[in-house]
């Protein structure tokens, strides 16, 4: 496709931009799909991430969701700052809070 | 200056969330191309000398080719605002916003468009969404910019609703920024009707100096702004009910398109008596003490990367972005061992045994 076919085609231009953001989004959100469904999944998930916070020190936007199932949440732990840290994988298991790292 | 007024006041936690690109309430787009170059402490100055230019310099946007008395006043009536003295250097999202809402005004003014420059303008209205949610408000000025175009109607729900679908999705992918929207929202919850009027009144007439308020109000409602005012209206709900000092900045646009509207009804004496009207009143602007607890105390502890401290009580992002050391939170429920611990609260002795 030459540059001037490419400029009398802005919309497909526009699209293919939203395209490639929902290509990066959609993905995240199916796997964090089960948080929006279930009440008391959530309920759970958050009562987990608190409790690992206020007994580690964390603080709570230092924490990401990453993957949600029934049995267990995976989160990234990176302490924000200037200087620039390693983050940490881990899996809380939802039904003995038991915390295992895991890759990222 | 206006960078430099902001500089001597310090990091703020709102700036601090910015700048460590900490993932609420904001989408990334800002966030993340800040926290790329805000390493070194010495780059706070130049974002903040970045922010007030893009301010400044947005004045050019209300001025016309013609009639140059009349555009002095209309750059006075911008640059004397409240709002933009207090808030140009900052590094919030506010600013960005009202960045977005000056360029928006300018492209309503337009007559007309070619597609390519509705793709353009498309584009700015994604970037702006993914810079703040507070971009949303100005969907009013957008959808009509677009019906003007007379382009088919499915092409103008794909310019306009498109970026907004993008950022559904964008918030669903990040649970803790809908969770700190709902907690945002219960916050004021205690506070009653007439205290959350007076807070905004006072805010509403502080924003743009008193004059410029009252005039850009009048000079809308005077021209039939229909457009502007619905903008302007989902701006004041929202402030309204979410209602904090910055979002000031965000009234100023309107009210300069307003008094575009006002001033050629004024003589010219009355006009001049204004401009040196709003020159007084800068001195009565509330301006902010130049002192920051958290750079003040982290200012002489040379703790290394991977050193803890920890801070008992109630703090904000700005003690992240001060400290080189790990920034650790009490609870009850604590127990792990800390370098060095800062009390915003009562410490406990068995929590100072020890440590500096």
């Amino acid at each position: 496709m030459t540059f001037e076919q490419i400029r009398r085609q802005p919309l497909k231009i526009f699209l293919f931009v939203l395209f490639l953001i929902a290509l990066v989004l959609v993905p995240k959100v199916i796997r964090l799909w089960p948080l929006y469904l279930f009440s008391a999944l959530r309920q759970d998930v958050q009562h987990e991430l608190t409790a690992l916070a206020d007994e580690r020190g964390w603080i709570l936007s230092d924490l990401s969701i990453k993957h949600v199932t029934h049995d267990s949440v995976r989160f990234i732990h990176r302490n924000h700052g200037r200087v620039v840290r390693d983050s940490a994988c881990y899996d809380i298991a939802l039904a003995d809070s038991s915390l295992t790292p895991c890759e990222k | 200056m206006l960078a430099l007024y902001q500089w001597s006041i310090g990091i703020r936690t709102d700036e601090a969330k910015y700048l460590l690109d900490i993932p609420y309430p904001h989408p990334p787009l800002a966030r993340y191309l800040l926290s790329l170059f805000s390493s070194p402490l010495w780059m706070e100055f130049f974002f903040r000398l970045f922010f007030a230019t893009l301010i400044v310099q947005a004045v050019w946007f209300f001025l016309d080719k013609k009639r140059t008395a009349m555009n002095l006043l209309i750059a006075a009536a911008w640059l004397l605002s409240g709002s933009v003295i207090l808030q140009a250097g900052s590094i919030m999202m506010a600013p960005l916003t009202a960045f977005s809402a000056v360029v928006f005004l300018w492209l309503l003014r337009r007559l007309s468009f070619t597609e390519w420059q509705l793709m353009l303008v498309a584009l700015f209205w994604l970037a702006s969404l993914f810079i703040a949610y507070q971009a949303a408000l100005l969907l009013p000025l957008v959808l009509v910019i677009f019906w003007r175009s007379r382009l088919p109607l499915w092409k103008q729900c794909l310019y306009v609703g498109g970026p907004v679908a993008m950022l559904i999705l964008y918030t669903l992918t990040n649970p803790l920024a809908l969770a700190s929207m709902l907690n945002v929202a219960g916050k004021d919850a205690s506070i009653t009707f007439f205290v959350k009027i007076f807070f905004f009144l006072q805010l509403f007439f502080l924003s743009g100096s008193g004059v410029v308020a009252t005039l850009g109000i009048i000079g809308l409602a005077y021209a039939k702004k229909w457009t502007e005012l619905c903008a302007f209206g989902l701006i004041a709900v929202y402030v309204f009910f979410s209602f904090q000092e910055y979002y000031g900045i965000l009234f100023v646009p309107f009210f300069i398109i307003g008094m575009k509207e006002f001033l050629p009804l004024l003589t010219p004496i009355v006009r001049w008596g204004l401009f040196e009207t709003l020159l007084i009143l800068i001195q009565f602007l509330p301006f902010a003490p130049l002192s920051n607890t958290a750079r003040d105390t982290l200012a002489f502890q040379n703790l290394a990367p991977h050193k803890d401290i920890l801070v008992v009580g109630s703090f904000g992002h700005e003690w992240q972005y001060y400290s080189d050391a790990v920034i650790l939170r009490y609870s009850e429920t604590f127990k792990n061992r800390y370098d060095a611990i800062v009390c915003l609260d009562t410490c406990s002795q068995e929590l100072l045994r020890g440590r500096r």
